[in-house]
């Protein structure tokens, strides 16, 4: 079997964009705020979301999809076009999957800095993968690489701002 | 429902609620979320299943606002009810993927899990 990120990388396009069943995706951003908010510096909570594989690997899937997401809204916005209503959808669309991977990146970044469970397996995905370390896998890698300094800028803030996380994180994904 | 739509207009205004609305907010969610169908499994959701996520999304943004007044969330009582609930939290993430990625379920190019 090919390793995760591998797999992750060759992940088909067609998604549904952002909106999936109207219901679910008005609590996906509310679940991702909860989950890090009680994680935050809470050893035993994030041991519990860690101690399920099957959680990890899920949330970086999430994590991978948002990320790919705001990053293509991103090269397609550089193209000019006279849809001042699609542009106007786009630049939401963006700035939901922005939020998603603030707040997706958040949660693992948490898990990563207080539990080994979570450190350990992600450690070993990331070892796994760098092997093939070229092609749409690079940005992936980049993105893990770049967790210890998001987890810097998350770890000296006792308040998810949502301004300073956003301008943070978007310097961040920018270099990335 | 009326209740959770009221408590979130109150927590937005500022106003400190105290434990027991959190504990009672927690094992509401554990009622909700633990009715959530299999979203993979069935068919579709149907309209009338948007009422109990819109429950949860208030539920959550009050349990949210809640803990973020709180210095610090490490004594809190009743931490078996939380951790309930967590564990749910996790699974219903683990539905999503299925649901944002339209092509996954039916090429099976993603289909298999970490264990």
């Amino acid at each position: 079997m090919k390793p995760l990120l591998v797999r992750l990388a060759h992940m088909p396009h067609n998604f549904n964009r952002l909106h999936c069943v109207p219901g679910l995706n008005g609590t996906i951003d509310i679940t991702l705020r909860y989950l890090v908010t009680i994680s935050h510096d809470n050893i035993p909570m994030c041991d519990i979301l860690a101690s399920s594989p099957r959680f990890l690997h899920n949330l970086l899937r999430l994590f991978v999809l948002w990320y790919r997401l705001y990053f293509e809204g991103l090269e397609s916005h550089s193209v000019p076009t006279s849809k001042e209503q699609e542009d106007e959808s786009e630049d939401s669309d963006r700035s939901v999957a922005l939020e998603r991977v603030s707040l997706s990146l958040g949660l693992l970044t948490q898990l990563v800095k207080h539990s080994d469970v979570a450190k350990s397996a992600i450690g070993a995905i990331s070892e796994s993968s760098s092997r093939y370390a070229d092609g749409p896998l690079t940005c992936i890698c980049r993105a893990l690489a770049f967790l210890p300094l998001i987890r810097a800028l998350y770890g000296g803030m006792s308040v998810f701002g949502k301004d300073i996380r956003h301008i943070h994180l978007n310097k961040c994904l920018q270099q990335v | 429902m009326l209740a959770s739509e009221s408590l979130l207009r109150i927590s937005e205004l500022g106003q400190a609620l105290d434990s027991d609305i959190y504990d009672a907010l927690v094992g509401s969610l554990i009622t909700e979320v633990s009715h959530i169908p299999k979203l993979g499994a069935s068919p579709s959701i149907n309209e009338d299943s948007g009422h109990d996520f819109r429950h949860i999304q208030n539920c959550l943004g009050i349990a949210v606002s809640f803990l973020s007044q709180q210095a610090t969330n490490h004594t809190m009582e009743h931490a078996g009810d939380q951790e309930t609930l967590l564990a749910l939290l996790a699974q219903y993430v683990n539905l999503w993927p299925s649901q944002l990625v339209s092509h996954e379920a039916s090429s099976g190019a993603f289909s298999s899990h970490a264990s």
